[in-house]
Formats: C-alpha cells, structure tokens, sequence
C-alpha cells in the first residue's frame, strides 16, 4: 500500500495550480466583500446568524463544485496523457494505489482551504451576529456537510478522469457535469414529470412520490435537506411538507451524498482498471 | 431420438443478425412505436385507458411494421447461404437441415420476440403510468399474439427463402408478399366488393366465401384475435368462418403451413 506517497507527491503538485488557488481566493474574496458591504453600508442584510449562514450556503452551493471539478478533473488524465502515469506505474504501486492517493491528496487540497476559509467565516460572522448554542453546533454540522459536498464534487471529477484518454470528451465531461449537477438538475426533473404526465396541467402540485426522490438525488438539494438539521431554514423545506414521502428523509439524504461519492469512483474505477495506458 | 441440434446455429444467427445494421434500426423502429404509442395512447386514445384496449390502439402500426421486419430478417436466412455454398459448408457438420431451418428460424427469431417483448413492456410501464389501468391477462395475451403475429411473418420469409435458390428471386417475392397482404389487401376487398356491386351480382355484402378468403389474411386474423380475445371494446362478426375461434386456427395454420409446404420442398432439393 503506498498510496500515502503517491497522496503526499499530489498534495504538493495540486498545492501548486494558480488556478485552484486564485478560485479558493475569489470564494474568500465574496466572503469578505458579502461581510464588509454589510458592515459599511449598515444596511443589516442578515437579521441573525441563521440569515448569515444560508448565504454562505448559496455562495459555497455553487463555488465548491466548481473547485472540486476544476481540482480534480485532469488529475489521472493529465498524467496519462503526458505519460507519467506509465513511469509511476513503473515503480511498486499499483494502479489502485495511484487512484486511492490522487483521490486522498486531492481532498486535503480542496477541503484544507476551503473548510479553513469557512471556519474563519463563521467566525467572524459569530463575532458579527450572535448566533445561539443549536447555531454553533449547526454550524460546525455545516461544516462536516460542506467537505461531503466536496468530496462527493470531487469523486465526479476524479471519475471523469479515470474514465477516457481524451483530453476533450473529459472537459466536456467535467463541463456538462457542473451544468447538470449544479444548474439544470431541477429543471430536468420538472421536464420529466411533465413529459410523463403529458403536459397536462397539474402534473406538478402535487409532485409525484418519485419526482421528490429524483430531485434530492441533486447533491445540492440532499446537502439542503441535511443542512435543515442544523438550522431551522427555507431550505429544503419541501421534503419536510405534507405531501412529502417517507423516503425522503434525512438518512436517504446521507446516503445520496455517499452515492455521489462511491459511485463515480468505483465508475470510473471499472473503466481505468481495463483501460491499455 | 436424436438429440436436438440448433442451438449452436441459432446462437449465431441471433449474433449475425445483431451485427447487421440494418435490423438493429429495424428493431429500433419497433420499440420506438410501441413506446410512442404508449406514450401517445393516453393523450389521443379514448377513455377508459388500460392495457388492454392499448392494443387496438397500436395493432395499426403493428400490422404493418411487424411484417416488414419478420420478412426481412426471415427472407435471407437460407438463400444467401444456398447461394454462396456456406450451407452446404454447414451441413457437411453433424447437422441435418432440419436443425439449420430451426436454428434459422429460432435464431432470428428469438430476438425479434425479445424486441417485441421489451417494447411492449416499456409501452405498458408508460400506458399504465401515471393516468392508465393494468389489466394483466389480456396485456400477456397482446404480447403473446404479437410474437406470434412476428413467428408467422418469420416463418413466411423463412419458407420464401428456403423455396427459392437465389436471393433475387426470395427477395421478389417478399416483398410481393408484404406488397400484396399489407399494402393493397384492403383496396383489393373494395375493389372487389365495389365491382360485384357495380355489376349487380350482390348489394353490398361479399359473398361467404369470398369475405372468409379476404378475411383470411394474416393481418386481418390478427386483427379479429384481438377484438376477439383482448380488447374488451373490440368486437368481431358472429359467422362461424368469421369469428376468433377460427381465426386461431387459420393463426396456427398460418404459422405452420407456409413453413412445412417450403421445408418438404427443400429437404427433398439438390443443393
């Protein structure tokens, strides 16, 4: 097992992209403009740490995935490309041991700047807006669930890499996934029930069982329904209401964000295993 | 007994056939229609939507389309290989030409039904989801009618190819089949009616014997099976020679008759 070397050489290779670390600067950067407008305006956009934390949210809703994709889909492709994979592999480890240590050392990369800048986030924003006992233990919820969502960002672009040889089709890939993951995924799934509801009206309230299922599959949407146990928000609040099904829980909320995780991995894995480098 | 032969040839004619880019679109047309009509069905089809009155509701398109492939996959089954001497290549192997012919016909047929099947079942899922009713029986009866309605078609172009020796002429005459039952067969009946009529020999309804032989078509027998046997809308006329019962036999005869006539013909030809 020496994926902690081949972890260790990509924590030093990634710690090295401007980009990664022009991106982690920009999510700080709005952080403190969101804060620093509100102090010097005295426009008291946020009512309490709550109203606080939900934007933080949005902001890290669609800056994390962008990261996590930016940070982790050429990492097996652009040493497969350039050849190094070869010559790795040429040392004692294994091609599990290369995947298992990207997969690692990419992570520390991704989650130690951004959970860092969160924690000094909600720092500040607890010295600004008082938040409550539940608040705080909320918040350093928030702050397991935000590594999750990375993590969970960062096995799709791992998995992307892993699954071609050509540099284009993996872009596109990683491109596509941010629109769908990020942008499109609820339009897409009201699309379908309408389609398979032949666009009658009132296809859409209320939404069939499975059309609550689809739209927590969104990692954005389970990372949501889970933030809702720290925090009494708006958000998420669908899964919550009457009309809602049982399975649409908490616990199938977890297990959504673990799917995110594995099954782009072991995806991805199926197709690098039997790949010819 | 001599133990049973064509698996091996029918494993590869399922292979070849799915090789062929031709039938894949074919197969790919079917399913398309069968799940476009189970798609369409609720929006256009008349209330009370449920599986079983589906089948009225596809049977246009499927007396059409179901002929087409069976002839096509089933009419070059033995001819080419007669034609290029691959046949006789076949059977210097421990096969006899029973063996191939059911190989032939099993082979390509098998996966013609499992296309049948599977477009039929995505039909039913989209039928019954959200606004339709299952109604389990007569659905299996559709399904199960339609492959035969594919076995018959299957066979008859098996039974053209195995009459002929060369592709030309099995080609000729398949199409004149599909030309002759399903294109012109309901112009022909008014024709016909329309002449009888026009020269005063009847007012306006066919003779017996004539409206059995019309009505003998394979199409139209599949037609009155269905009225028959599953639609619970459909109806069909209360003559012996022209109700279900019947058309179930003239179904099996249909199936075995075109095949056994072409079988005796080519197991007593030189090749």
């Amino acid at each position: 097992m020496s994926w902690r070397t081949v972890g260790a050489k990509d924590v030093r290779d990634a710690g090295r992209s401007k980009t990664i670390w022009l991106v982690v600067g920009v999510l700080g950067l709005i952080f403190a403009s969101v804060i620093g407008l509100d102090l010097w305006t005295e426009s008291h956009l946020f009512t309490d740490f709550t109203d606080f934390v939900n934007t933080v949210v949005s902001i890290l809703g669609f800056l994390v995935p962008l990261i996590a994709l930016l940070l982790g889909y050429k990492s097996i492709l652009h040493e497969r490309v350039s050849g190094s994979l070869v010559l790795s592999l040429s040392f004692p480890h294994s091609r599990r041991d290369l995947v298992l240590g990207t997969f690692v050392g990419r992570a520390i990369v991704l989650l130690v700047p951004v959970l860092a800048t969160l924690v000094l986030v909600g720092a500040v924003g607890a010295v600004l807006y008082a938040p409550t006992g539940s608040e705080l233990l909320g918040f350093i919820w928030l702050v397991v669930l935000t590594a999750l969502f990375g993590l969970g960002f960062l096995a799709v672009a791992i998995g992307l890499s892993m699954s071609s040889a050509n540099e284009r089709r993996v872009t596109l890939g990683a491109f596509g996934a941010y629109l769908v993951l990020v942008s499109f995924w609820g339009t897409l799934v009201t699309a379908g029930v309408q389609f398979v509801y032949r666009f009658r009206e009132g296809a859409l309230v209320p939404l069939p069982d499975w059309a609550f299922l689809l739209s927590l599959l969104q990692p954005a949407e389970a990372f949501n329904r889970l933030f809702r146990l720290g925090f009494d928000t708006t958000r998420g609040q669908r899964y919550v209401a009457a009309e809602a099904p049982w399975f649409v829980e908490w616990w199938m909320a977890l297990l959504v964000l673990g799917i995110w995780i594995v099954v782009p991995l072991v995806a991805g894995w199926y197709r690098f295993d039997r790949a010819d480098l | 007994m001599r133990r049973v032969q064509w698996g091996p040839i029918a494993r590869e004619e399922a292979a070849l056939l799915l090789r062929a880019r031709s039938a894949r679109w074919l197969f790919g047309l079917l399913i398309f229609v069968c799940v476009a009509g189970g798609y369409l069905y609720p929006v256009v089809g008349p209330e009370p939507h449920t599986t079983a009155r589906f089948s009225s509701f596809l049977i246009g398109w499927l007396t059409t389309l179901v002929p087409l492939i069976g002839l096509l996959i089933g009419y070059n089954a033995i001819c080419s290989d007669r034609a290029s001497g691959s046949l006789l290549l076949t059977l210097s192997m421990p096969y006899s030409r029973r063996d191939l012919v059911a190989g032939k016909l099993f082979g390509r047929m098998g996966l013609f039904a499992a296309t049948i099947v599977g477009g039929l079942l995505a039909a039913g899922v989209l039928v019954v989801y959200p606004y339709g009713e299952l109604v389990v029986s007569p659905f299996l009866g559709f399904a199960a009618l339609t492959v035969g309605f594919g076995l018959l078609y299957t066979a008859l172009g098996v039974a053209i190819s195995m009459a002929v020796s060369t592709k030309q002429r099995a080609t000729v005459l398949a199409f004149g089949v599909f030309f002759l039952f399903v294109l012109v067969w309901d112009v022909l009946e008014m024709a016909v009616t329309f002449a009888l009529v026009r020269v005063g020999f009847i007012d306006g309804e066919l003779p017996g014997i004539v409206a059995f032989l019309f009505a003998a078509e394979p199409g139209s027998v599949y037609g009155r099976l269905i009225a028959g046997f599953v639609d619970p809308a459909g109806s069909v006329s209360g003559t012996w020679y022209l109700n279900e019962w019947t058309a179930l036999v003239l179904f099996c005869l249909w199936i075995v008759c075109p095949l056994g006539l072409a079988f005796w013909r080519f197991s007593e030809c030189d090749l």
